[in-house]
């Protein structure tokens, strides 16, 4: 069943889309009885060797298996250029097909990958969300139904590394996470690795999401559009000269539908004066057969104007990332990948207050991001080394400056440099065992921090249906991002402004330790199922203080931009320690899946040890696409999970305040608090139904989809006034969504 | 077995169940190197859900409050008719030594506390800057303290109190200027010069106290400033609540000629 080739064929090219020319991320190839087959790469790029073979089939998931001849009589070096087809719908035993395939020649311990046709299919909030698609599956807890981001095995988001074509984002979201940065149709595919990653992947503890935007129709000029409720989008994609181009566009326009609300209902709480718009796009070059030229770019821009008779306030932020890809092959076995890339957010906001003939000025901006060069090669000496190399060097930029009139309250600039080297193989020692270590040394100037992180994975197929997963390995990150440990600042968009805070000499890189044990089954009818247990341990974890009240001092900070100021003053930061522990359970079958999260997470700061506000003990999810037929597809998406950790107030004391001068004695009545206790649990079910249909040579598809469909009232915080406690619900009834989109 | 492992899973998984409410003692004691007659209030807690009187302190009666350090234990006796207030005859705190304070009730179990009295410290030097300001025809003190450092000090109080002249008696009266975590050396600015006539008063001499609070205290005090709910910087055992001490340091600054303001510029002891 398993063979190990030996002077062999090499067989090596890219997979691409039948129709748009587009390449085919992590398609895999292999010879009709498995003995030797391989993975491609988030390009499309495989490598195969294999001996005395004939037929080799490509398969990739979404798309319809393809075979290909060889002409027996060709020996050593082979140069095969595939094209699949798409299906409509994925078929569970297309899918399973090629899932299956790669998982043969991958380690993959805690990866999880989505198609973007998956995230398309999903009944979405407003807009489809990749980031938001990862909420559902298992390890992942969203904290509301507001943000996106990505609370990963216990980790909170800013231990999360998002790559956009390999250059690092920074707030990769819209309004504080309504909306990810990334514009679903000009994304191809995204790789979360949610734990033990290898040794390639820098800058997180807690996980990576690779991100990969598509490449543009290399045949012919085409389009897509799509106009919702809140946001509209638009795409243009065509060929160049050898290559292809790809921009894609998007424009919220929420002050208008909420100023429509508020004029409706009176009430000018509904009115929104925010909006957003982002360009995002790739342009590819194929310069030679050996020769690829990438670029990709992302460009995003966030605004809130307020004004009214006394002040007037301007929120401005945004993020772009860009990245220039050269990829040369210098033989079928050796590839080489360079990047230079460049990722930034920034957001200023100016407050004018005029009640006075003299308006005064408050003023705040701050910047994080960073300058990167680095080259990645790929050597295949044989079907039993796979060895990866390579190196990265980076300039970070964080920046603050807040003034007031003409008083500078702080200015901070901090541009530490990072640079690391990486070296890993992807081995198969025997026919059953893959085994993938790795090691990776970095230095951070900031501190003068020499930090290596060993890293080891491994699969062993027990049978060739089921075959068992290790991981281990050990991570810095040298820029993170300080949160207070408010459950309302963490699950309500408060945070427009996250500082990140480098490593210095009085504070460590925050570190963690994964280890992953999992089994991959694979069931009749097609069916996968992954399990996955893991422990985490992490140190340096920083907090904000969360005894610092600004209404104590109100000429301080009238912004309430109190954890961002306690960073620049140096001050009322908290190191800790963390650990996390759980099961995730995941059975995928064509395009439906079932989930099962375990997960316990504590945090300890200064003595004080508790549940973070995102510790999800139990999460199940649902979902699946069902095509009806005549172009009708309906989805739908449960989620169900137990209630966070909340620490509420249990009883009353009195606090005795006692006057320093006279010494006399004031007594308040205070609440007090008790751990251990829980929110109601959350559930929530979506669901979408979609009719595609062609009119005038257009292809145009009408959705209707429905958020909350049986109004579930999910308690997002509790406010606790004159002693009774007050639930508040984000979206307390179904909240519908209509729209077209089409495509030509 | 497969059954029985999920549900030795999801046992693992729960939390303990949220216990109903169950009162606490709260205990107020903070001792001071310049008070011997300390007292403690002794208290329970109420239900957060429940009907309370927001003016009544909820006292203890019967509760048993010990002070110990060392061999020696101080025993606090009820007040009768306050609303839990227990006081001992005497009791020296002496700076740096450690005390324990045991209260309970046979009803609300037993709170325990432990602080160690601040070191003994000095104020090391103590002056005053008057300035005039010509426009309001104001004069404005300024006083500097300085002090020597107060081993396990959390936080440092400073009052500055100025004692003047009435005019046309003799009568002292007295101003305090406050200034919570002033810095060791930093200006304690005061303006307080002027009468109702606008006649500038006598100052007859300042002066200047200075706690080295611990850290239960200062904690405490933080705590006071946050509009929250949590009170994990309580440092009570069983309860609720704060057993703090306090190490004073005080110094006098002399004026002379009484009758007269001191002259602009630098007066120092």
């Amino acid at each position: 069943m398993w063979a190990t080739a030996v002077n062999a064929t090499v067989l090596s090219g890219y997979v691409r889309d039948a129709v748009s020319g587009e390449p085919v991320p992590y398609a895999a190839a292999a010879t009709p009885d498995h003995a030797a087959g391989t993975a491609a790469d988030k390009d499309g790029y495989y490598i195969l060797r294999a001996a005395g073979v004939s037929l080799i089939e490509f398969s990739a998931i979404g798309y319809q298996p393809r075979t290909c001849t060889l002409d027996a009589a060709v020996t050593g070096v082979v140069r095969c250029d595939v094209r699949l087809r798409r299906v409509p719908i994925q078929m569970p035993g297309v899918t399973a097909s090629a899932a299956r395939e790669r998982a043969r020649h991958e380690v993959d311990v805690g990866a999880r990958r989505l198609a973007v046709r998956d995230v398309m299919l999903a009944p979405r909030l407003i807009d489809p969300d990749i980031m938001r698609s990862f909420q559902s599956q298992p390890g992942v807890v969203a904290v509301s139904d507001f943000s996106s981001a990505l609370y990963v095995r216990g980790g909170s988001p800013d231990q999360n590394a998002v790559l956009l074509d390999g250059a690092l984002t920074y707030n990769p979201c819209h309004l504080s996470g309504l909306f990810s940065s990334f514009n679903a149709d000009a994304l191809e595919a995204a790789e979360l690795h949610a734990g033990a990653f290898p040794a390639q992947y820098g800058h997180a503890v807690s996980s990576v999401l690779d991100v990969t935007t598509r490449r543009g129709n290399s045949e012919r000029f085409a389009g897509r559009w799509d106009a919702g409720l809140l946001t509209s989008r638009l795409l243009l994609e065509g060929p160049l000269p050898k290559g292809s181009f790809l921009v894609a566009g998007r424009r919220a326009y929420t002050q208008v539908a909420t100023g429509v609300m508020a004029r409706v209902t009176h009430d000018s709480l509904f009115s929104l004066p925010y909006y957003f718009e982002d360009l995002q796009g790739r342009a590819d070059l194929d310069l030679s057969q050996q020769d690829w030229l990438t670029f990709s770019g992302y460009l995003g821009y966030d605004a809130i104007d307020s004004a009214d008779a006394n002040d007037t306030a301007q929120f401005h932020w945004g993020s772009r990332a860009m990245s220039l890809k050269w990829r040369h092959v210098f033989g079928p076995g050796l590839v080489l990948t360079s990047l230079a890339n460049h990722g930034a957010s920034s957001a200023a906001l100016k407050y004018v207050w005029s009640p006075s003939p003299v308006p005064t000025y408050d003023r705040l901006s701050m910047t994080s991001g960073s300058f990167s060069l680095h080259s990645d090669i790929d050597y295949r000496r044989d079907s039993v080394h796979a060895l990866t190399g390579g190196y990265e060097a980076t300039l970070f930029e964080v920046s603050s400056r807040r003034s007031a009139d003409t008083n500078v309250l702080w200015d901070n600039q901090s541009r530490p440099f990072y640079a690391a080297l990486y070296a890993g193989d992807k081995w198969h020692p025997q026919p059953r065992l893959l085994v993938q270590p790795g090691l990776r040394g970095e230095f951070f100037s900031s501190g003068r921090y020499f930090r290596v992180s060993p890293r080891l994975s491994a699969k062993y197929f027990l049978r060739e249906d089921l075959s068992l997963t290790a991981g281990i390995g050990r991570y810095y990150q040298y820029i993170s991002t300080p949160f207070p440990r408010d459950e309302l600042l963490v699950r309500a968009p408060a945070l427009l402004f996250q500082l990140m805070v480098p490593a210095d000499s009085g504070r460590p890189p925050v570190w963690a330790d994964h280890v992953v044990v999992g089994a991959e089954k694979w069931l009749p009818n097609g069916m996968q199922l992954t399990a996955e247990a893991y422990y985490k341990r992490m140190g340096n974890l920083l907090e904000t203080d969360l005894y610092f009240d600004p209404s104590d001092e109100p000429d301080f900070d009238p912004l309430n931009l109190y954890p961002i100021a306690l960073v620049n003053a140096n001050a009322g930061i908290r190191s800790g320690t963390g650990r996390a522990a759980g099961v995730d359970l995941l059975v995928r079958s064509g395009a439906g899946w079932v989930g099962y999260s375990l997960a316990v997470a504590r945090r300890q700061f200064v003595g004080d040890e508790f549940y973070p506000v995102y510790d999800s003990r139990h999460s199940i999810n649902a979902g699946g696409t069902v095509p009806l037929g005549r172009g009708w597809s309906a989805n739908l998406q449960w989620t169900f999970r137990t209630g966070f950790p909340d620490t509420g107030p249990v009883g009353w004391y009195e606090d005795v305040f006692v006057y320093p001068i006279t010494g006399s004695r004031v007594f308040y009545w205070r609440p007090y608090s008790a751990e251990g206790l829980r929110y109601p649990s959350y559930h929530r079910l979506d669901a979408g139904i979609e009719k595609s249909f062609r009119l005038r040579g257009v292809e145009l598809a009408c959705y209707l989809e429905v958020f909350n469909v049986y109004a579930r009232q999910n308690v997002l915080w509790y406010s606790y006034e004159n002693g009774r406690r007050k639930p508040y619900v984000l979206i307390p009834v179904p909240l519908p969504s209509l729209g077209l989109r089409g495509s030509f | 077995m497969r059954r029985v492992l999920g549900l030795v899973l999801l046992l693992l998984a729960c939390d303990s169940p949220v216990k109903p409410f169950d009162p606490q003692l709260n205990v107020f004691c903070v001792l001071r190197t310049d008070d011997v007659h300390p007292f403690v209030l002794v208290g329970k807690t109420v239900s957060y859900d429940g009907e309370r009187d927001r003016y009544v302190w909820n006292g203890v009666a019967d509760a048993s409050v010990l002070v110990t350090s060392g061999r020696d234990s101080t025993q606090f006796r009820y007040v009768p008719e306050t609303t839990g207030y227990y006081i001992a005859e005497s009791l020296a705190v002496d700076a740096g030594r450690a005390y324990h304070l045991a209260a309970g009730c046979p009803d609300c179990g037993e709170a325990r506390g432990r602080t160690t009295v601040p070191g003994g410290f000095a104020v090391e030097s103590l002056h005053i800057d008057t300035l005039f300001n010509p426009d309001t025809r104001d004069s404005v003190y300024a006083v500097t303290g300085a002090w020597s450092a107060s081993e396990g000090a959390a936080q440092y109080q400073v009052i500055a109190a100025f004692l003047y002249s009435q005019p046309g008696t003799d009568t002292a009266a007295e101003y305090r200027g406050l200034e919570t975590a002033a810095l060791n050396g930093g200006p304690l600015w005061a303006s307080l010069r002027r009468s109702s006539h606008g006649v500038t008063l006598p100052l007859c001499l300042i002066r200047l106290s200075v706690s080295a609070l611990d850290r239960n205290y200062t904690d405490y005090l933080t705590m006071q400033r946050t509009t929250g709910y949590r009170n994990t910087l309580m440092h009570i055992d069983g309860g609720l609540g704060v057993f703090g001490s306090i190490c004073v340091a005080e110094t006098t600054l002399y004026l002379t000629p009484v009758d007269h303001n001191p002259a602009p510029g630098r007066h120092e002891r």
